[in-house]
């Protein structure tokens, strides 16, 4: 039996999600029990090793302004840093490293032992012990009880995993791990609504085998930016990848062998997401194109694996043999292990509220791929946001600490998920953030640590120093916007402006990308006080203002929509002239406020005005 | 902070008075500013000069201002109303003294009653009852925007959609996936925002149809004093309306009549002669003349010397040539260049009200035309906006902001057939109320 009987907070899991939880709770000073089925695995990562890129890279930021690990972890880890769309605008720019797999690990066991308020536990949950309606504590399944006050499960792509390699079943959640039956068929008898979803992975690559000489070489950025602000330095030797390409001998073998595929001979039904598709997808869809490009990643500094991103597989192990034996550069390859396509369940995340406590269970809370969505990153940032909310329940305030969709990336994806679930699985992209240009990487910061220091999870030493970079800010703001100069003057900063007569201020002249930031500041000594951290930041808020003053008006009213509180025991069926369609998708999301509502596909603007009718005759009656 | 915003409460024809709503948190400062005086006691009708802000007293009107504080309005926001005197210019006048104003705008339509009912003041089937009032006065106007709304102008606006849509994704691919090798690593919608942008212009020079229509054509004297617009004029309209007299520079200010000539509105624009003067009031009419004279649909130039018959003309310039019962002599080569009249004997009169009635035809044949879409001003407004915005998009390099753009284009588009918002749901479930109410 085990020597642990009570704890404040349990987390099951030790994936991404898993450790963010357990890290944010432990930093509220909250007893954290951590969960696992395999304590080596804690911090692994199952797909690629690689952290961050377009959105994603902006999540990644979004935990470390909250104090999170990620962060710091995948620049410890990191062998390759890279801003995707470096020749674009600050707001869509995604810092994302290639990690190390060991080191990364290393990093996140690391962080994790740091905490001494997070014990370990190796065990497998069976059960959740719930009593009217609020939740209790865990059963394992050596029939020891534990104690707590609330849970967060994070257990993945473990419930009910079945993994498909040509025609090969293996029950599982990742490889070589075993997936967790019981707890599945535990939540299915909650009566949660739940879903089955499916991802793949490409087969991995002995380095030994491949002909690098012949591949092109993709380096990362010769000045890295780091994922954390506590970052000074890259602490790894770097590394390249390689490309290779598909050809048309490659997609003869795999267009023969589609009937091979579960994906396309039926054993699997379930939903993939469209933007990940696996090669036989790729063949199938786009069979026009001639090539596939294959990105060569390294495993670690001293791993002898390769990871070829863009070949994710379930055909038989032959057959990607073959298939990758055709590619050039890849005519020895020997595969370590074979590309597969794994199935699991997931819960609706519609039946969660933006805290990812489940709605009808108190203190349950539910974060990271077992939500529908799919990437490290997406986890890790639901991780932040459950853990936070589990140890704020231990304290009997109700204090929630709920992220907006008008301020960060990781509200977009909870308010997406809770309001229109995961057909397929969720990854973020920009495009769903409508305040995009408002929500960048580069000001994560300025957007989220005042809420984290405001809920106690944002390390001291990290208080100062934001406290110190938002002064600078407004102080160097506050110079610039004194000065204002004329268009003569402006031409010896190297602008080339309209000649309207106007004086422009130093502040709206920082936007110009052609501003010689050296004769700026040989004029302008002041600047020389501020250290370039600040001065970028100051530029890019510069170049976006007008849209950024736009876009606040419309948060403004966005936000004007939120107040418009919907009560929580609304009876949709009650409701005159609702259409069955607008009907269901009200049940199943139960939206707290009209902003959300409006968010829920299927839900019409007549819809909307019936249930905002309804609910001002409700409120009047109580009042 | 939220907008203020105003609308024209009265329908904008021609009437003693009009009302003017102003709702907001800025209501109190606005009257302040334009009234430059203390705020009237709450609710209580109060006289008050309206000058333009930072004119130096310029007067825009005098008349009845009601101060209503919050919550005791129409919308529960702190809101004035203004009783203005009637028609389009002292209309115009409080339209841009009110916009000068920061975070002052027009009103969206139905956003009054919107703000009403965040506000509790009223519910919507109270809000709707008020708006099948209004339209059960404007009955015909209504089933004039339905078959609009039917036929001509969602169609194009649908379709114009679609295709901003296409290009928003092409540009949200080019983001959201520049480092998978299937997606360009920037894209060219150049053309076909181009194309997007003329369709565009095109809808909106239909709105000149709708006013054609809607309130008549246009049609100006222009000529040396003493021509004899005047007598035209009269003779025309069969009243004795403009003071005919054989001193130049009678008529200082334009005067204006209406016919109704084979089922079509005419106005008729009598004007001060252009002329060199020292005369302060007379100067101050051919200002006014040269103004009238640019929103014009037809000009009618007129002259009572056929040697002084100008040589060159605009294309809406029509050159008429008076008083050919004095000459004998007229008539060589002139035929096809001018219309020759007798304001005395009426002769040739008809011929200008003919080729007036055949110039209509010809401009509304467009409007007549079902493929083509037909704006009212409102309409017009949100696809000028539109425009802007694809413009704005067509200049600008970085897609993250080129997408911003074509985001505020869709919305445009979207206001004008009434879709769902996402940032605006409530502004769209009362888009189908009259502007403000």
């Amino acid at each position: 039996m085990n020597m642990i009987k009570l704890a404040d907070i349990i987390v099951i899991g030790g994936g991404h999600a898993g450790v963010e939880a357990a890290s944010a709770a432990a930093r509220t000073g909250a007893q954290v029990l951590l969960i696992t089925m395999d304590k080596n695995n804690i911090g692994s990562m199952s797909c690629n090793p690689a952290i961050g890129g377009i959105g994603k890279g902006h999540i990644v930021r979004e935990i470390d302004a909250m104090g999170g690990i990620m962060a710091r972890c995948a620049d410890r880890a990191s062998i390759q840093f890279k801003v995707l769309n470096a020749s674009k605008g600050p707001a869509v720019r995604g810092p994302r490293c290639q990690a190390d797999r060991s080191l990364y690990k290393k990093a996140i066991n690391k962080e994790i032992a740091r905490h001494k308020n997070i014990k370990i536990l190796n065990g497998l949950v069976e059960s959740i012990k719930i009593e009217r309606g609020l939740c209790k504590g865990v059963e394992l399944n050596d029939g020891g009880f534990i104690a707590s006050k609330s849970i967060v499960l994070t257990t993945g792509t473990f419930l009910n995993g079945i993994i498909h390699i040509g025609s090969k079943k293996i029950s599982s959640g990742r490889i070589n791990e075993s997936s967790s039956v019981g707890l599945g068929a535990f939540l299915k008898s909650l009566g949660l609504p739940m879903a089955r979803l499916k991802t793949g992975t490409p087969p991995r690559l002995k380095k030994n085998s491949i002909s690098f000489d012949f591949l092109e070489r993709d380096y990362g950025d010769i000045v890295p930016e780091f994922f954390s602000i506590d970052s000074t330095k890259a602490y790894n030797e770097q590394l390249p990848c390689h490309m290779a390409w598909t050809n048309r001998e490659t997609h003869k073998i795999i267009k023969k062998s589609l009937s091979k595929s579960p994906l396309y001979n039926g054993a699997i039904a379930s939903r993939g997401p469209r933007y990940c598709p696996s090669i036989e997808d790729k063949i199938k869809r786009f069979y026009d194109r001639d090539r596939h490009r294959i990105m060569l990643e390294p495993e670690g500094l001293n791993s002898d694996i390769i990871y070829p991103n863009g070949i994710s597989t379930s055909l038989p192990v032959e057959i990607q043999e073959r298939f990758l034996k055709s590619i050039k550069g890849l005519e020895n390859v020997k595969i370590a292990q074979a590309g597969y396509a794994i199935e699991y369940d997931h819960i609706d995340p519609r039946a969660l509220k933006k805290t990812l406590e489940l709605k009808n269970i108190d203190n349950l809370f539910f974060a990271g791929q077992i939500n529908g969505t799919t990437g490290y990153e997406e986890a890790a940032g639901q991780g932040l946001i459950a853990g936070l909310n589990a140890a704020l329940k231990l304290d009997s305030f109700g204090k929630e600490c709920e992220l907006d969709r008008t301020e960060s990336y990781i509200g977009v994806m909870i308010d997406d998920l809770i309001t229109r679930g995961a057909p397929e699985p969720y990854r973020m992209f920009t495009s769903r953030a409508e305040y995009r240009l408002y929500l960048r990487a580069d000001n994560a910061d300025l957007r989220l640590s005042d809420k984290a220091e405001k809920f106690n999870i944002l390390p001291k030493e990290r208080k100062e120093k934001f406290l110190k970079y938002k002064q600078d800010i407004n102080n160097l703001k506050n110079q610039c916007k004194k000065v204002a100069i004329t268009h003569n003057e402006s031409k010896k900063l190297n602008l080339n402006l309209s000649a309207d007569g106007k004086r422009r201020t130093l502040y709206e002249l920082l936007g110009f990308e052609n501003l010689d930031k050296n004769k700026l500041v040989n004029k302008y000594i002041f600047f020389n006080k501020y250290d370039s951290r600040v001065f970028n930041q100051l530029a890019i808020q510069s170049k976006y203002e007008t849209h950024l003053i736009k876009q606040k008006a419309s948060i403004f009213s966005y936000k004007q929509d939120q107040r418009v509180k919907i009560p929580k025991n609304i009876n949709y069926k009650e409701i005159g002239g609702l259409s069955s369609e607008s009907c269901q998708a009200l049940e199943l999301a139960r939206p707290t406020d009209l902003a959300s509502a409006a968010k829920i596909p299927g839900v019409t603007a007549a819809a909307l005005s019936s249930v905002l009718l309804y609910t001002k005759k409700k409120v009047k009656k109580v009042v | 902070m939220q907008n203020t915003i105003f609308a024209l409460a009265t329908g904008n024809q021609i009437a003693a008075l009009s009302v003017i709503r102003v709702s907001g948190e800025d209501s109190e400062r606005i009257l302040k500013k334009l009234t430059l005086k203390s705020t009237p006691t709450e609710r209580l009708l109060t006289l008050r000069n309206f000058y333009f802000p930072k004119s130096n007293k310029k007067l825009i009107d005098r008349c009845l201002v009601v101060w209503m504080p919050a919550p005791r309005s129409y919308t529960g926001e702190d809101s004035i109303e203004i009783y203005s005197h009637g028609g389009d210019a002292v209309f115009q006048g409080f339209f841009s003294a009110l916009t000068s104003f920061p975070n002052v705008r027009y009103a969206e339509q139905g956003e009054f009653s919107k703000r009403a009912i965040i506000n509790g003041k009223t519910d919507l089937v109270k809000a709707e009852a008020v708006n099948d009032l209004i339209n059960a006065l404007t009955e015909k106007q209504r089933e004039l925007a339905i078959s609009q709304f039917n036929s001509g102008l969602s169609i194009p606006i649908m379709k114009w959609r679609k295709e901003i849509i296409k290009c928003m994704s092409l540009v949200e691919a080019s983001i959201d996936f520049s480092d998978e090798s299937d997606t360009p690593e920037s894209v060219n919608i150049t053309q076909e925002l181009s194309i997007l942008r003329e369709q565009i212009k095109g809808a909106i020079k239909n709105k000149d149809y709708y006013e054609l229509v809607n309130k008549g054509i246009k049609v100006v004297f222009k000529g040396k004093p003493n021509a004899g617009k005047s007598s035209i004029f009269n003779s025309i309209l069969k009243k004795q309306k403009a003071i005919v007299s054989n001193t130049p520079g009678t008529t200082r200010d334009f005067i204006e009549g209406q016919i109704n000539f084979k089922g079509h509105a005419i106005i008729f624009y009598d004007t001060a002669g252009i002329t060199k003067t020292k005369d302060n009031i007379e100067r101050e009419g051919i200002r006014r003349t040269r103004k009238l004279l640019k929103e014009a649909d037809i000009i009618l130039n007129i002259t009572e010397d056929e040697n002084y018959l100008p040589k060159s003309h605009g294309k809406k310039e029509w050159l008429v040539l008076n008083k050919i019962d004095k000459s004998k002599k007229i008539k060589k080569n002139l035929d096809g260049k001018a219309i020759l009249v007798s304001a005395k004997t009426g002769e040739g009169l008809k011929d200008i009200l003919q080729k007036i009635h055949k110039e209509i035809i010809k401009k509304t044949k467009k409007f007549n035309d079902s493929k083509n879409i037909i704006l009212n001003l409102r309409q017009a407004k949100e696809l000028e906006e539109a425009k802007l915005s694809l413009t704005k998009a067509l200049e600008e390099k970085s897609e993250e902001i080129i997408s911003e753009h074509l985001r505020q284009a869709n919305r445009s588009l979207e206001r004008i057939i009434g879709n769902i918002d996402v940032e605006e749901v409530l502004g769209n479930i009362f888009s189908s109320f009259c502007i403000g109410k």
